[in-house]
């Protein structure tokens, strides 16, 4: 062999040592950059999958659904879903909405009015979330055979909180009244959620 | 053959730690005095074909990661069709993670087969390396049976009268054949049986595939790693530790390589797919020409020589078979094409006859395209059992660079390279 002698090779270990004592700035600025685009690469790049796990996007989707009030009777309500959650409708009595209008707000765990939680000019209906639990248990009470706990709106059978007509919380171990979701008055006797 | 111990470098039971895992994964240098560093080296005259083993890898990878996201989205059997619209439209990046998996697979085949082309070209499937090479081949049939499960599940025209197609090649089985496809299948048609049948076919057998290449990478390590002369490395002169100097370089492969996936995956992710699989599956309309998966094709040809299916299963098991048997069919003492005038353009032309083949394949068969799905047919295996051991016996190589010598990757001066000068190698040692 005409070339250097192999000692001048640097290979293998000799390649790795001397690879390993020349930490200089410019070595150390291109392993950060690298580094720092890899962490910033790879996670950008494993965002797309874990998002693949949300709920999907026709789940998601407001998608309005309308709710012919007339079928209603006084002193009933029904239940419908909505973003695959269930939306309690009721049709409440004049007696009722004058029982809610008159509660002691500040007697109240989550103090709200009845007038904010109703549409303006329609008191007659109340719409509320219906789940109740953290288990998301749905609260009983639509129709009047069922129990509706001592203040005649609402209970939730997993944890007995119980509501009045307005879905505020009366009882139990619930901390907040049942959520209105948003929803609009088409007409006197349509609405529609979302 | 492949266990003839023709190097020092078989297996060794090095104590594997931590820190020298990725050296280990392909070497372990053996205990003769031949190498006499501690340290997994790689030879250093691999070419850049050497990478697509990796780039296999990567894109296997990228399958498991993309299906085990895209299984949790996908449902089984209510309405396949209507689950990918769901998949594309309603799933957060669900496009992105179906495209990924659906161009993948094909870049997935791609990668595959230049490394087994490469193989053949610079005979790496010579001894010790031949159960390497049959390894390579077993990994390949699971890849081809998960991509033929995997390609009903978006349950289109194609999807389904493809599966039928090839479904037909297995009912050639003597007396159980008819048998083995309604097992298969779970009934005499594709229904929702099929579907969850091929469903859990699918993601077994990409598990299968895991396996396979892991042996695979095992045999390499246990045999040693080819290069493109063919001439096993000797002394210190003709390797590379694997790091930095492989893994400097197989990264930068692997980047130049997802960009490419990329421009495919976000520009053109429908290259690969048939039109009709637009359309949801109908038994009743059979589209004017069933073509698979172009990574099927050269095989769906040869099953359609026959209108037998005991024929067509004979013919297709019999093209696996002579490229298992390649080995001892290629009778040359040397390895690489480099060195082998007669065999280089032989291999070329075997290449145009794939392709030609995989073109048939695409047509309908009309009599004219069916004869030249027969002759095609009978080229193949006319190459391997004829043309092959006759080259073998007629060439006369070129003669081999000799281990430890300039001509074994270095400059035609006579002079090695200091490290630093090799290419790809430049700024590596200069801080």
């Amino acid at each position: 062999m005409a070339g250097p002698a192999p000692e001048t090779v640097a290979t293998g270990a000799a390649a790795a040592a001397h690879h390993e004592d020349h930490p200089g700035p410019r070595r150390d600025f291109l392993k950060m950059t690298l580094g720092a685009s890899l962490v910033v690469g790879l996670g950008t790049a494993i965002w797309p999958f874990l998002d693949t796990m949300d709920p999907s996007k026709n789940l998601m989707a407001r998608t309005a659904v309308s709710v012919d009030l007339a079928a209603i009777p006084v002193g009933s309500g029904i239940t419908v879903i909505w973003q695959g959650k269930p939306i309690l409708v009721r049709h409440r009595s004049p007696a009722e909405i004058t029982a809610m209008a008159n509660v002691d707000i500040l007697q109240l765990r989550d103090r709200a009015s009845d007038l904010s939680r109703v549409k303006t000019g329609h008191p007659e209906w109340i719409v509320v979330y219906g789940t109740c639990g953290p288990d998301g248990c749905v609260a009983t009470g639509n129709q009047p055979s069922d129990n509706r706990g001592k203040w005649g709106g609402w209970v939730c059978p997993c944890t007995g909180s119980e509501y009045d007509v307005s879905g505020r919380v009366r009882s139990g171990p619930a901390k907040q009244n049942l959520g209105v979701p948003p929803y609009d008055f088409v007409s006197a006797t349509k609405i529609t959620i979302g | 053959m492949a266990q003839e111990p023709q190097t020092a470098q078989g297996s060794v039971a090095a104590p594997a730690t931590r820190a020298n895992w990725a050296r280990n994964l392909f070497v372990e240098t053996p205990p003769g005095a031949s190498f006499p560093y501690g340290e997994t080296r790689l030879p250093r005259n691999q070419g850049v074909l050497w990478h697509f083993g990796i780039l296999a890898a990567v894109s296997l990878s990228l399958m498991m990661l993309t299906g085990v996201f895209l299984a949790m989205n996908y449902v089984v059997g209510v309405d396949p069709f209507a689950t990918i619209q769901y998949l594309m439209r309603d799933v957060s990046y669900g496009w992105l993670i179906r495209l990924m998996h659906m161009a993948g697979a094909s870049i997935f085949f791609i990668v595959a087969y230049v490394n087994l082309a490469r193989g053949i070209y610079y005979g790496t499937y010579k001894a010790p390396r031949a159960r390497i090479w049959q390894l390579g081949l077993v990994t390949l049939i699971l890849m081809q049976i998960t991509a033929y499960t995997g390609y009903l599940l978006p349950w289109g025209q194609m999807s389904y009268w493809s599966t039928l197609a090839l479904a037909w090649t297995l009912g050639g089985i003597p007396f159980v054949g008819h048998g083995v496809v309604r097992w298969i299948l779970g009934g005499d048609t594709l229904g929702a049986a099929t579907l969850t049948h091929f469903y859990t076919f699918h993601i077994l057998f990409a598990f299968a595939v895991v396996g396979a290449v892991y042996v695979h990478i095992r045999a390499i390590r246990e045999n040693g790693p080819s290069n493109r002369d063919g001439v096993e490395a000797v002394a210190a002169e003709d390797v590379l530790p694997f790091h930095p100097y492989y893994t400097v370089r197989a990264g930068l492969a692997v980047l130049v390589f997802l960009i490419l996936c990329s421009v495919v995956v976000f520009f053109i992710p429908y290259t690969f797919e048939h039109a009709a699989n637009f359309l949801p599956a109908d038994p009743l309309v059979v589209p004017s020409n069933i073509v698979p998966q172009w990574y099927l094709l050269p095989f769906y040809a040869i099953t359609r020589c026959a209108q037998n299916s005991f024929i067509a299963l004979v013919l297709v098991l019999a093209a696996w078979a002579v490229l298992f048997a390649l080995p001892w069919l290629d009778t040359s003492a040397t390895r690489s094409a480099r060195y082998r005038p007669i065999f280089r353009p032989a291999f070329w032309a075997f290449i145009v006859l794939v392709i030609l083949l995989g073109w048939a394949g695409a047509h309908p068969t009309t009599t004219g395209w069916l004869l030249l799905d027969r002759l095609f047919t009978l080229l193949y295996f006319v190459f391997f059992l004829i043309v092959l051991p006759l080259i073998g016996a007629i060439e006369t190589p070129t003669p081999l660079p000799v281990p430890a010598s300039p001509r074994l990757g270095g400059p035609a001066s006579g002079a090695w390279p200091s490290v630093t000068t090799l290419p790809g190698t430049r700024g590596l040692e200069t801080s």
